[in-house]
C-alpha cells in the first residue's frame, strides 16, 4: 500500500475498478454461454423437429392417395402420391443433414429402408388390376403395404421424439447457465460492494481521523491553549501536515510564555513606577470604583489598596470634592477644562494637610474612555508659603498705601494752593510728584489684584454676555484719549457671534488694559487700533491690532511676566499684562503676542463659548 | 462751621487732611487713637467722623461700633478711610454702622466730594 493519501486514493479506486470489470467479465462469460446454448437448441433439434413433422404429414398422405386409388376411379391419386413422396424425400434429406443426437443416425436409416420398400410395394400395388381381383389388392394392402407404412411413421415419431427430449434437456441447461449467472453475479456485485464499503471505512479513517484530530487542537490553539500536540505516524501528508502544527504549535507557545514574561516583566516595572512616584495616585473605572492606588495615596489617605479595589471611590475616601472632581471627569471625558485641579484639605494626626489633585480622564487610544485618574500632591508648604506671600503683599501694599495717602494729600494742598502761592517752578515739580504718587498707587493696586489671582482668591462672577458689548463700552471709555492723539478704533466683528460665559468687568479690564496699551505706542497722529473676534472650535478668539511700533521676540517672550516692559518707553506698570493672562487663564482661555519691529503688535486672546 | 473729627494714628495723614479740611473752611478736630477717638466723640459732638481702621489702642471697627451704640453720637455719619480693600474688610465696616468707605489712598478732592455729600445730607 502506498503511503501518501494520493497513492492511497489512486490505488483504492484501481482496485474498485479492477473488481467491477471482473465481474462484469464474469457476467459476459455467462451470457455467453446462455446465447451459445440457446443457438445450440436451434441449431440442432428444431430443424429435424420440423422435418419429422412434415415427414408425418407427407407420409399420411400419402397413406390416404393408396387408399383413394384403391377404392375409387379417380386418376389424380397416383400424382398426389409421387407429389407427397417428394415432400417426404426432402424433409428426409434435410434431417439426413442435421444429425446431432445419439440414435439418429440409426432411426434414419430404418426410416430410409421401410420408406423405400414401403415405396416399392406402391409400385407393385399400381400394377395389379382391381377389377381383376379386389380381393388380392386388399390382402395385399394390409398385410404388405400398411406395416411398412405404419413403421416409416413410427420411425419419423421416433424421430421427433429424440429431438424433442433432446430440446428439452438443452432449455434446461440453457435456463441452469443463466441461474448460475444471476448468482455468480449477484455474488461478486455484493462481494465488491462489501470490499468496497472496508477500503473506504479504512481510507477515511486513515484520513479523516487526523484530520478531525487536527482541526480539534487548532480549536484550542485558536481559544489560547498552546500546549497541544499532534501524534501521527508515517510521512504521508497529514503525518507532515502534524509535523508542521507541532513546529507551530511549539513556537506559539515559546512567543506566548516569552510574551507573557515580557508583560508581566512590564507590568511590574509599570507598577514599581507608579508606586514610587512619590505624589498619591489614585485610578478609578467610569463608574468611579478604584482600580489602583500607590504607596503614596494608601498613606495620604490612611487605606490599603487591599482592601478597596472595585470599591466606590466614596465608600474608601470620605472627600467630597475628590469625589466630585472624579465624577465630573467621568461624566465629561471630552469636555475641556481649564482647572482640572482642585486643592482638598486632609486631616492627618490632626493636622491640616493640603493637597492639590489633578484628575484627568484615562482614554484608551483616545477613544475609548477607561475612567479618571488622579495625582495627588502635597501642597500643604506651598499653601504655607502661599500664605505667607500674600499676607506679604497685603502687608507691603498696606505699608505703601499709608505715606501713599499723605503724599497724595499733600500734593492735593499744594496743588489748591491752601498753604500758599506756588511758583510756576514749584508747580510743575508737585505735579511730577502727583503723576509718580498716582503711578506707585497703581503698581501697589495691580500687585495686590495680581496676587490675589495668582492664589485664585479673586472671585470670578462669570455669566453669558457678548464681546461685542464690552467691546463698545471699552471704545467709548477711549474716545476722548483716541480724539486727542488723533488715533482711530475700529472694529471687524462677524453678526451673529456665540454668547461667551465671562466676568464682564474683568473682560473689561483686560480689554481696557491691551487697548490702553496699545495707545501707549502708537504713531500720534495716525494711529490705528482694530478690534477682531473670530469663532472657531468652541471658542473665540479676540484680536487687539495696532500700528504701533512693535517689540522684538525677546520683548515678546516676557511681556506676560512680571515687571517687564519696553525699557525706552515711559509710563505704565509692568504687571497689566500679567494680570491680563491671570484673567484669560481663569476664564478658560489663552493670550499670546505676534509683533514686528516698526510693523505693530497684534495680542490675541480666546474666550470659551457658551455651548 | 460745621466740625469734623479725624481718628488716625498716622501723624502726616492725620496733618495734610486737617490743613486741607481747614483749607475747605471745616472745623477739624484731630485724635491718634481709638479710645481718645471715642472720647471726642461724645464731647464734640461732630458732624461728621473720618475714621481710620488700624490704630493704636483698639481698632476702628470697635471704635465706629461704640459710636453708633451711644444715642448721642449714633447718628453721626461715619466714613472709613483705610488702606485695607479686601471685600472682607469692607463689608465689617458696614456692618458695624459706617455710611461710606474711602480706600487710602485718595485725592483729596474725593474726600471732600465725600463730606459735602453726607453733610448735606444731613441738613
Amino acid at each position: 500500500m502506498p503511503k501518501s493519501i494520493k497513492g492511497r486514493l489512486i490505488s483504492f479506486f484501481i482496485m474498485i475498478l479492477l473488481i467491477f470489470t471482473g465481474s462484469n467479465i464474469w457476467a459476459l462469460i455467462n451470457f455467453n454461454s446462455l446465447s451459445v446454448s440457446i443457438d445450440n437448441i436451434m441449431e440442432s433439434n428444431y430443424k429435424s423437429i420440423e422435418a419429422a413433422q412434415h415427414m408425418i404429414v407427407a407420409i399420411e398422405r400419402q397413406d390416404s392417395a393408396e387408399l383413394a386409388h384403391m377404392f375409387s376411379e379417380s386418376d389424380t391419386t397416383v400424382s398426389n402420391f409421387i407429389e407427397n413422396q417428394k415432400i417426404f424425400l426432402r424433409w428426409l434429406t434435410r434431417a439426413e443433414d442435421n444429425i446431432t443426437e445419439i440414435g439418429e443416425q440409426e432411426v434414419l436409416e430404418s426410416i430410409n429402408q421401410n420408406y423405400t420398400e414401403y415405396i416399392d410395394s406402391f409400385t407393385y400395388l399400381i400394377s395389379l388390376n382391381k377389377e381383376d381381383d379386389p380381393k388380392i389388392m386388399n390382402d395385399y394392402y394390409y398385410q404388405t403395404i400398411f406395416p411398412l407404412f405404419e413403421e416409416t411413421k413410427e420411425g419419423s415419431r421416433k424421430l421427433l421424439a429424440i429431438n424433442q427430449n433432446s430440446m428439452l434437456e438443452r432449455k434446461e441447461n440453457a435456463h441452469n447457465i443463466a441461474r448460475r449467472a444471476m448468482i455468480s453475479t449477484v455474488v461478486v456485485s455484493v462481494l465488491s460492494i462489501l470490499f468496497g464499503l472496508i477500503i473506504i471505512t479504512i481510507l477515511s479513517n486513515k484520513i479523516v481521523v487526523p484530520i478531525q484530530n487536527l482541526i480539534e487542537k487548532i480549536k484550542k490553539i485558536s481559544e489560547g491553549n498552546y500546549d497541544q500536540k499532534l501524534t501521527i505516524e508515517g510521512d504521508n501528508e497529514i503525518a507532515q501536515l502534524a509535523k508542521e502544527f507541532n513546529l507551530m504549535a511549539t513556537k506559539l507557545l515559546y512567543y506566548d510564555e516569552n510574551n507573557i514574561n515580557k508583560l508581566k516583566e512590564e507590568k511590574n516595572k509599570s507598577e514599581a513606577i507608579v508606586e514610587s512616584i512619590s505624589d498619591g495616585i489614585i485610578v478609578t473605572d467610569k463608574e468611579n470604583k478604584i482600580q489602583l492606588i500607590n504607596y503614596k495615596a494608601e498613606k495620604i489617605f490612611d487605606i490599603r489598596e487591599n482592601n478597596c479595589l472595585n470599591q466606590h471611590l466614596l465608600e474608601v475616601v470620605n472627600n467630597e470634592k475628590l469625589f466630585g472632581l472624579f465624577k465630573e471627569v467621568n461624566d465629561h471625558p471630552y469636555k475641556n477644562r481649564y482647572k482640572s485641579y482642585e486643592d482638598i484639605v486632609v486631616k492627618v494626626e490632626s493636622m491640616d494637610k493640603y493637597y492639590r489633585v489633578h484628575v484627568r480622564p484615562i482614554k484608551i487610544s483616545n477613544e475609548f474612555h477607561y475612567g479618571a485618574v488622579a495625582l495627588i500632591q502635597d501642597v500643604t508648604k506651598f499653601k504655607e508659603v502661599d500664605q505667607m506671600k500674600s499676607d506679604f503683599i497685603s502687608t507691603v501694599s498696606h505699608e505703601f498705601r499709608t505715606p501713599l495717602t499723605s503724599i497724595t494729600m499733600g500734593v492735593g494742598l499744594l496743588l489748591e494752593e491752601i498753604p500758599g502761592k506756588l511758583t510756576e517752578k514749584q508747580l510743575e515739580l508737585v505735579e511730577a510728584i502727583k503723576e509718580d504718587s498716582e503711578r506707585l498707587n497703581t503698581l501697589v493696586g495691580e500687585l495686590l489684584d495680581l496676587s490675589k489671582l495668582e492664589s485664585g482668591k479673586m472671585q470670578m462672577d462669570l455669566q453669558n454676555h457678548q464681546l461685542e458689548a464690552v467691546f463698545d463700552y471699552t471704545i467709548k471709555i477711549f474716545k476722548i484719549q483716541c480724539e486727542e492723539i488723533q488715533a482711530e478704533i475700529i472694529k471687524d466683528i462677524p453678526e451673529h457671534l456665540s454668547d461667551v460665559r465671562i466676568d464682564i468687568s474683568k473682560m473689561t479690564w483686560v480689554i481696557s488694559n491691551l487697548i490702553g496699551n496699545a495707545i501707549r505706542y502708537l504713531p500720534k497722529p495716525g494711529g490705528k487700533i482694530e478690534l477682531a473676534i473670530k469663532e472657531i472650535y468652541g471658542k473665540q478668539i479676540v484680536s487687539v491690532k495696532d500700528n504701533g511700533s512693535g517689540m522684538n521676540e525677546a520683548m515678546q517672550k516676557h511681556i506676560f511676566e512680571k515687571f517687564s516692559q519696553g525699557k525706552d518707553i515711559a509710563g505704565g506698570a509692568g504687571l497689566g499684562l500679567s494680570i491680563c493672562k491671570e484673567i484669560i487663564k481663569a476664564h478658560g482661555g489663552d493670550i499670546w503676542v505676534d509683533s514686528e519691529i516698526n510693523q505693530g503688535t497684534t495680542f490675541f486672546f480666546t474666550v470659551p463659548i457658551v455651548e | 462751621m460745621q466740625k469734623i473729627l479725624v481718628i488716625d494714628d498716622e501723624k502726616n495723614i492725620l496733618n495734610t487732611i486737617v490743613m486741607y479740611l481747614e483749607g475747605h473752611d471745616y472745623n477739624v478736630q484731630a485724635i491718634s487713637n481709638g479710645l481718645d477717638g471715642i472720647k471726642a466723640a461724645k464731647d464734640y459732638l461732630p458732624d461728621l467722623i473720618l475714621l481710620d481702621l488700624v490704630l493704636p489702642d483698639i481698632d476702628g471697627y470697635l471704635v465706629c461700633k461704640t459710636i453708633k451704640e451711644f444715642s448721642v453720637t449714633e447718628k453721626i455719619p461715619v466714613i472709613i478711610m483705610s488702606a485695607k480693600c479686601q471685600q472682607i474688610d469692607i463689608d465689617k465696616a458696614f456692618d458695624v454702622g459706617a455710611l461710606d468707605y474711602i480706600m487710602k489712598p485718595f485725592e483729596p478732592q474725593k474726600l471732600l466730594e465725600k463730606i459735602h455729600h453726607y453733610l448735606k445730607e444731613l441738613v
